[in-house]
């Protein structure tokens, strides 16, 4: 077919990824020249249908920090709002580490008058803050109906102080009170919204004005202290203490102390003390401001409580009674307007309940282009390693799925698997590559600190021994070395296997080394001499390996598509069998000892109770083969890492039970039992019809 | 979101490293290699005048030649672009009639071919040359493609890539959509199509980038391979 525009000639390509579109044309857009859209950083696009375990349904709002979204989170069937961070912030420079610190703070402050954060994290390069929903009035809704009568307005402020002397106390300064971020319920409870944003997304000065719309950037300032404007100049929690005031200052008097402003009580029928009060809280030297919240907070309750009497004597020694009166006049009038019904606008807004940081089921973790290859959980932090075809470690915050660092882990790109340890006590960790070089990294500097050269083919799996001394490494040269991990010189090799040796693990006890091979064949040693103690094992290939906490059952996954639980405590070792149903690729168990998992070439991962053998749960997320399987230290996560590029963080306390199945629906399980064993065809290789085997042997024919 | 399976091809070094490395990878890898490069070749061969079923045989021919020979290997060190590496063995194995003659009693198995027989339709006036470019320059942009599209998809805006496509202007209609058709169309406003539009581009830009950059030695062959590529297109010999 001809192309209309540019009229060269096509064959049918309405079968392709094109659609028919003239490739020419589409090389031609996407190089050629173009402005982008006016608005372009006016938060982000058209909503997405979903963002990770989260089902968006609607639009709450959108800022200069992005979009927040009515989203529900299917496995908790629980409704949120979502914030979706504008990707312009995300480009910043360090931004990543700064969401991973300042987020954790966040999730931490639980206060009845904070908006509390469910979640936050990445997903698929979108960073997004999930806050509870609830229905109310923003505070600028209320005073946009009028000034609000000391009665009315006191015990609203002093729950707005109570947030900010515990969020102080936590040292999180707010940085950005104004009546837009506080919202009432009409319970009267005030909530304090987007807290600490404003750190999370920078120090201000350039994202902020940049990305705010002209207009908005006036109505923030008058709340910002002047010290906060400054450059370079250190903001501390005085900087909310300054906002405070002028929301009070707004809340009594209807309008902003902008310029030369009159004190409040010339502009409402109020209290005169009132006056000293917030014009301190206005100082522009902080020093001289309320020195806490709560400071601040009694002294305007103590205010209110006084007999009125002293008020009237007060104001009749001044000499503006007359001017006072007709304040007051004013005054009486416009609340008799406020006892009206007010019709007011109704916003659902993120207003938070009792806050305990609750995790999604699972995050999904993308980053490594290429297969994800071995996922560790370091022992004593918070931190996810995983390593992946593109030769890189990667290393996450477990619990925001945010990345915190990478490195290369091999010089040269080699093909083979990146297998990954941490050393018992964190710190060091150990890869090793195709190349046959096991390496020891200071996580901290990055930084390659042993390496250990003996192997003479790949390495396939290593493992430290429970006191941290030796290493054990295996590989497809058919042995396993052990190394000492101070000096890197080898202390022994294990040999005797007419494969190469897949798997290697040692017994948490510290008194037996295992290793799979790739004949299926599964040898014990006695890690302390080094001899030979059992043999047992499957009949095809044994990639993974795990010992029970208390070393009493040895976990063998093999690709005859089971796994068999060895009782260590008989003589021989006796099996239990678990069927997964898929080539096995790794096995290993909670911390309590009371889960197995398995992940298998179906990209199922599945739970199984290893006393009974019974099958706790399957978790359906991964869409390729799930090799690379860890429990945090604490028990409370499971990394499992796959060929599809990603590896999946499971909470495994808001995971719902046996429901993953059909949240996550397998798009890919169906497909493997018409695949050769260990191979992924791609689709188009189907297609062209010739099978793997057969080519195979055409090149063992002309060889 | 995971991508599906097999929509992320690695690029070509990247495929040859594994090809020629050992174990279950490579077995993968050759298929893989297989699967993305075979139709340039084929329709090189096509339009080099020989028969359909010679040039199937021989595009597997080729394949096999290609590993057992360890030609992959000798390469690995990537001084060299891909395309024309691919281009020039071919042309050398052609040039070995000993070789053919024997490769030719070599039953192997059927290639489906319909799709590259599609190529041969049009500008019949192409050299075989230009033909393996041409063809190679749209495999290279179908994948792509064919990649942003998981990627919306994956995040549930899939009728980006639909509307990219249609915005281009191809298909059945003869101008491009306009935005406020497509805007009504997809049930958003002018403006957020505009953005998402846009974004959707600069990561088509984004990929048609990766594609290259991994089957060339430098950056500056990368400038090179994208010049090829847009000539390829435009039908002009690079």
């Amino acid at each position: 077919m001809d192309c209309p525009k540019c009229g060269q000639q096509w064959p049918d390509l309405s079968g392709g990824a094109l659609q028919g579109g003239c490739p020419s044309c589409l090389l031609e857009f996407a190089f050629g020249p173009s402005a982008p859209p006016s608005d372009l950083d006016d938060g982000l696009d058209v909503p997405p249908a979903r963002l990770g375990p989260y089902h968006i349904l609607g639009t709450l709002g959108r800022g200069g920090m992005g979009v927040v979204y009515l989203a529900r989170h299917e496995g908790l069937d629980r409704t949120v709002a979502l914030k979706l961070l504008n990707p312009a912030i995300a480009r910043q420079k360090s931004f990543p580490e700064r969401f991973q610190r300042e987020g954790q703070v966040l999730a931490a402050l639980a206060h009845p008058n904070i908006v509390g954060v469910y979640d936050l994290g990445c997903e698929a390069g979108t960073y997004f803050l999930a806050m509870e929903r609830v229905v109310g009035q923003t505070l600028r809704q209320i005073i946009d109906a009028g000034p609000l009568p000391p009665a009315r307005a006191v015990p609203l402020f002093a729950q707005l102080c109570e947030a900010l002397q515990y969020a102080h106390d936590h040292g999180v300064v707010h940085r950005d009170i104004k009546p837009e971020n506080v919202l009432v319920e009409d319970s009267g409870r005030v909530k304090i919204g987007d807290f600490g944003v404003a750190k999370l997304i920078g120090d201000g000065s350039s994202v902020q004005s940049s990305l705010t719309q002209s207009g908005a950037v006036v109505g923030t300032r008058c709340y910002t202290a002047p010290e906060q404007l400054e450059r370079g100049k250190s903001v501390d929690h005085r900087a909310d203490l300054f906002a405070l005031g002028v929301v009070l200052y707004e809340m009594l008097t209807g309008e902003l102390p902008l310029g030369i402003f009159p004190p409040p009580s010339r502009k409402a029928a109020i209290d005169p003390r009132f006056d000293a009060m917030v014009l301190r809280a206005l100082a522009k030297e902080r020093d001289q401001r309320p020195a806490s919240a709560r400071e601040f907070k009694e002294q305007v309750q103590r205010l209110q409580a006084t007999p009125a009497r002293r008020r009237w004597t007060t104001l009749l020694a001044g000499s503006i009674l007359i001017a006072i009166l007709c304040a007051v006049g004013a005054v009486v009038f416009r609340q008799g307007g406020t006892d009206e019904p007010v019709v007011t606008q109704r916003v659902e807004i993120t207003v938070p309940q009792v806050t305990a940081l609750e995790n999604t089921g699972r995050r999904i973790l993308s980053g490594h282009k290429g297969k994800v290859l071995a996922v560790a959980f370091d022992p004593a932090r918070p931190l996810l390693a995983t390593s992946g075809e593109d030769r890189k470690v990667r290393l996450w915050d477990s619990r925001t799925g945010v990345e915190s660092g990478a490195f290369d882990a091999i010089p040269r790109p080699e093909a083979g698997n990146l297998p990954l340890a941490f050393a018992p006590g964190g710190r060091r960790l150990a890869t090793a590559s195709g190349d046959g070089i096991v390496r020891i990294w200071e996580v901290a500097r990055r930084k390659e600190s042993l390496t250990m050269r003996g192997h003479g083919r790949e390495v396939a799996s290593i493992a430290f021994s429970p006191d941290g001394n030796t290493l054990a490494s295996a590989s497809h040269d058919r042995t396993v070395r052990l190394w000492d991990t101070q000096t890197g010189k080898p202390r022994h090799t294990l040999d005797g296997f007419a494969d190469p040796v897949l798997a290697v693990a040692y017994s948490p006890d510290g008194n037996r080394l295992a290793a799979g091979a790739m004949n299926g064949g599964v040898k014990l040693w006695d890690a302390k001499t080094n001899e030979e103690v059992a043999k047992c094992g499957h009949a095809r290939r044994v990639y993974a390996l795990a010992f029970s906490p208390n070393s009493e059952l040895l976990a063998t996954g093999s690709h005859e598509r089971n796994i068999k639980l060895w009782d260590l405590t008989m003589v021989p070792p006796r099996p239990t069998l678990l069927v997964h149903g898929a080539e096995v690729w790794a096995v290993a168990f909670s911390p309590e000892g009371d889960v197995l998992a398995s992940g298998g070439h179906d990209g199922i991962v599945r739970l199984w109770d290893p006393g009974t053998g019974k099958l706790l749960d399957s978790l359906t997320g991964h869409s390729a083969p799930v090799v690379t399987l860890a429990f945090s230290p604490d028990g409370r996560y499971l990394a499992s890492g796959s060929w599809d590029q990603t590896a999946i963080v499971w909470d495994r306390k808001s995971m719902p039970r046996g429901q993953n199945r059909d949240l996550y629906p397998p798009s890919f399980a169906v497909l493997l039992p018409q695949e050769p064993l260990g191979v992924r065809l791609p689709h188009r290789f189907q297609r062209l019809g010739i099978p793997i085997d057969r080519l195979a042997e055409a090149v063992a024919d002309g060889a | 979101m995971a991508p599906a399976p097999g929509l992320f091809p690695a690029t070509a070094w990247t495929l040859v490293q594994k090809a020629v490395s050992g174990e279950d990878a490579q077995a993968h890898a050759r298929n893989e290699l297989l699967a993305r490069y075979w139709q340039p070749i084929y329709v090189y061969l096509r339009r080099g005048g020989r028969p359909a079923a010679e040039a199937e045989d021989l595009t597997q021919a080729f394949f096999v030649h290609l590993l057992e020979k360890h030609l992959l290997e000798r390469v690995r060190v990537r001084q060299v672009r891909f395309r024309g590496y691919l281009r020039s063995v071919l042309e050398h194995f052609l040039a070995n009639e000993a070789r053919l003659a024997m490769t030719r009693k070599r039953k192997t198995s059927t290639l489906d071919v319909a799709s590259a027989e599609s190529w041969l339709a049009s500008s019949s006036a192409e050299s075989p040359e230009m033909a393996f470019d041409r063809v190679w320059a749209v495999e290279r942009l179908q994948s792509a493609v064919a990649q942003l599209r998981a990627e919306l998809t994956n995040t549930g805006r899939g009728w980006i890539a639909d509307a990219l496509i249609s915005r281009v202007g191809l298909g059945t209609a003869a101008d491009p959509t306009s935005v406020k058709d497509l805007a009504a169309r997809h049930a958003v406003s002018e403006n957020q199509l505009s953005v998402a539009m846009h974004r959707a581009r600069e990561r088509l830009r984004e990929l048609i980038l990766e594609e290259i950059r991994d089957s060339v030695s430098s950056p500056e062959e990368a400038t090179d391979e994208l010049n090829a590529l847009f000539a390829a297109l435009r039908g002009q010999r690079t």
